[in-house]
């Protein structure tokens, strides 16, 4: 339930009612990177 | 400006402060007052740390960066979620399990007083200089393209942050989110005219091509070469320690974190910014890679500080500047030929002509960039103290040349908030280090949460007013900005070292920690004054070698025993 403290929809204190799979989390930032990187060099190499 | 400008610039600046100052209200506790009573959740937290990172030079000036030396900047940030992941693993649970108030607070539990007086007295002198120009540097790019008065400019911004910060952090951190918001939502407006500014005849896929056969969508670069500011390397290495000490070990960062409810949401909040603030960089790049592309086929200015060109043509100086124009905008019309020429052949189909014709409008922009340079010289030598970097006024002269009526004040305002949420963050933190690790440790250990939260508003209103006095003292923008810039990287691979020892090597103690920070930063010093090694790699220097001959001079020192703060590992 939002009880609106942080001014942010959707922003509840039981936002996180059981702890995360952490690892998962760290391998999912981690992949993004890598997703990023890739995009940016097939961006840079599409258009140079 | 006008009047609908002024409406949104005033109406979005009144309505963000006042909501600040209701939000900073019946404020009694520390706890309260510097880390919002630990109750954040992880979208505020998020939010609070990425407006805390995007200042009103980030606005201004990474589009400037990206018009001038292309996308290569993103690169600076690739470290980041790396550091984001490390620091949610290891600094995280660490904080929060010793409740402190600041990243100092810890290191006095883990070594003892001399490193925390180091390292907060490092903090407060290099944060002092850099919040104020903070203020500065937006405020004298805003008035002199607007020919408003730069004292006044940065006064009022000054008084308005710290009517918000003076309500404490819970209001700091509340008012970036929605300032972040802003600034976010004008850069998207901004990216929407440059694109929809564009001849009719030439599309988004044409854009592209004009940017990327110029040298300006280059993202990655795998090259490893240490004299360049900004490669994939340089970025991952050097950029993944350079914002483990930002992040980690910098208390205007640090607190944004220690807001959280639990160790849960703050670490959430940090992961957050570690998968938004890449995306996020490379679209502000990707505005001035557009703005630049706009100028390929609407004639820029030989020189976008307005102020500087001016003065100039005042000057025995102005014929010479004269000629210049004239090659300017003659180099212009031939490189503008020159696109439409090499989009023709790409659109035919005929790629070996628009290979041809690209190399021959490269050479135009080599011709023009030196023209650029000519001018920046005459510039110096007619006013040796102008800002001959105009990097930083492209975007806005950008905005106010070519944006509609009310869309002009929307893009100030939202420069006006980046400036208020980074400044406000910087105000914040100075305020806690000076309370907690000054006052309440070494003047007035005993007092109250009452005195405490009375010093501390009496603090930040005396930070503020040390911020606005830097940026009356401040006559040179452009390098002193560099300067900053450079003194807080000289620092901060020595100081994450500091906080590596801390975390990982329970023997190392407080004589062999502040030894090794000291041969650190020689070796910084050294590698700083006698080679060219771009600054990123700094960070690395100063942490590996500060860390290093702390495990060395241990040796020679008595075992250090019983420290009170917890670490990650005993090896």
């Amino acid at each position: 339930m939002s009880d609106g403290r942080d001014g942010v929809p959707g922003a509840t204190r039981d936002s996180l009612p059981h702890e995360p799979r952490w690892p998962l989390l760290y391998g999912a930032v981690l992949t993004e990177l890598a997703i990023l990187i890739a995009l940016f060099y097939a961006f840079t190499k599409a258009f140079s | 400006m006008r009047p609908i400008d002024w409406v949104v610039l005033i109406g979005t600046l009144v309505t963000i402060v006042s909501y600040g100052v209701w939000k900073g209200r019946h404020k009694k506790n520390l706890d309260g007052y510097l880390l919002a009573g630990r109750q954040l959740q992880w979208p505020t937290i998020a939010l609070s740390i990425m407006a805390t990172q995007a200042s009103a030079i980030t606005f201004l000036s990474t589009p400037g960066q990206a018009y001038a030396d292309g996308m290569r900047f993103v690169q600076f940030y690739l470290g980041l979620p790396i550091a984001m992941v490390l620091l949610a693993i290891v600094a995280v649970p660490i904080y929060h399990h010793m409740k402190v108030y600041t990243a100092y607070e810890y290191l006095e539990g883990r070594f003892g007083p001399k490193t925390r007086v180091v390292t907060a007295s490092l903090f407060l002198a290099q944060r002092g200089v850099s919040t104020g120009l903070t203020v500065y540097a937006p405020a004298v790019i805003v008035s002199l393209l607007l020919g408003w008065n730069i004292h006044i400019t940065n006064i009022g911004i000054g008084l308005l942050v710290i009517a918000i910060t003076v309500g404490g952090t819970k209001a700091v951190s509340r008012t970036h989110v929605h300032q972040l918001l802003i600034a976010l939502a004008g850069m998207a407006v901004a990216l929407t005219i440059a694109i929809h500014s564009l001849p009719s005849d030439i599309s988004l896929v044409d854009a592209l091509h004009v940017a990327g056969r110029m040298g300006r969508l280059n993202a990655i670069d795998f090259s490893f070469n240490l004299k360049t500011p900004y490669n994939f390397w340089s970025g991952i290495i050097g950029g993944t320690l350079l914002m483990l000490s930002y992040f980690g070990c910098d208390q205007s960062q640090v607190q944004r974190y220690l807001t959280g409810e639990t160790v849960q949401q703050s670490r959430l909040g940090l992961l957050i910014n570690g998968m938004i603030k890449v995306p996020m960089q490379f679209f502000i790049l990707f505005v001035g890679a557009m703005v630049f592309v706009f100028f390929q086929f609407t004639a820029p200015p030989l020189f976008f500080n307005s102020a500087a060109r001016n003065k100039v043509v005042t000057t025995r100086y102005a014929v010479q500047y004269a000629e210049l124009e004239q090659t300017h905008a003659a180099t212009f019309e031939a490189k503008r030929a020159g696109m439409r020429e090499m989009l023709a052949a790409m659109h035919a189909g005929d790629g070996a002509r628009a290979d041809a014709v690209a190399t021959r409008v490269r050479a135009l922009q080599t011709t023009d960039a030196d023209t650029h340079k000519a001018a920046a010289d005459l510039i110096a030598k007619a006013d040796p103290i102008a800002d001959t970097n105009d990097t930083n006024y492209v975007f806005l002269s950008f905005v106010i040349g070519y944006f509609p009526a009310g869309v002009v004040g929307l893009l100030l305002a939202a420069i006006f908030c980046a400036a208020m949420s980074a400044t406000a963050s910087g105000l914040n933190a100075l305020t806690s280090t000076s309370v907690v690790d000054v006052y309440r440790r070494f003047i007035s250990s005993d007092a109250n949460d009452r005195d405490c939260v009375r010093m501390s508003k009496m603090l930040t209103v005396f930070w503020g007013l040390v911020s606005i006095g830097v940026g009356e003292f401040a006559s040179h923008v452009g390098s002193l900005i560099e300067a900053v810039n450079r003194f807080g990287s000289f620092f901060y691979g020595t100081i994450l070292g500091v906080f590596v020892l801390a975390f990982f090597f329970n023997k190392v103690g407080d004589v062999a920690a502040v030894s090794g920070a000291i041969v650190g930063q020689i070796a910084v010093g050294l590698c700083a004054s006698f080679t060219n090694t771009a600054y990123l790699w700094w960070n690395v220097v100063g942490c590996v070698v500060g860390v290093v001959a702390a495990l060395l001079i241990q040796t020679m020192l008595p075992p250090h025993r019983n420290p009170t703060a917890p670490i990650v590992s005993m090896p």
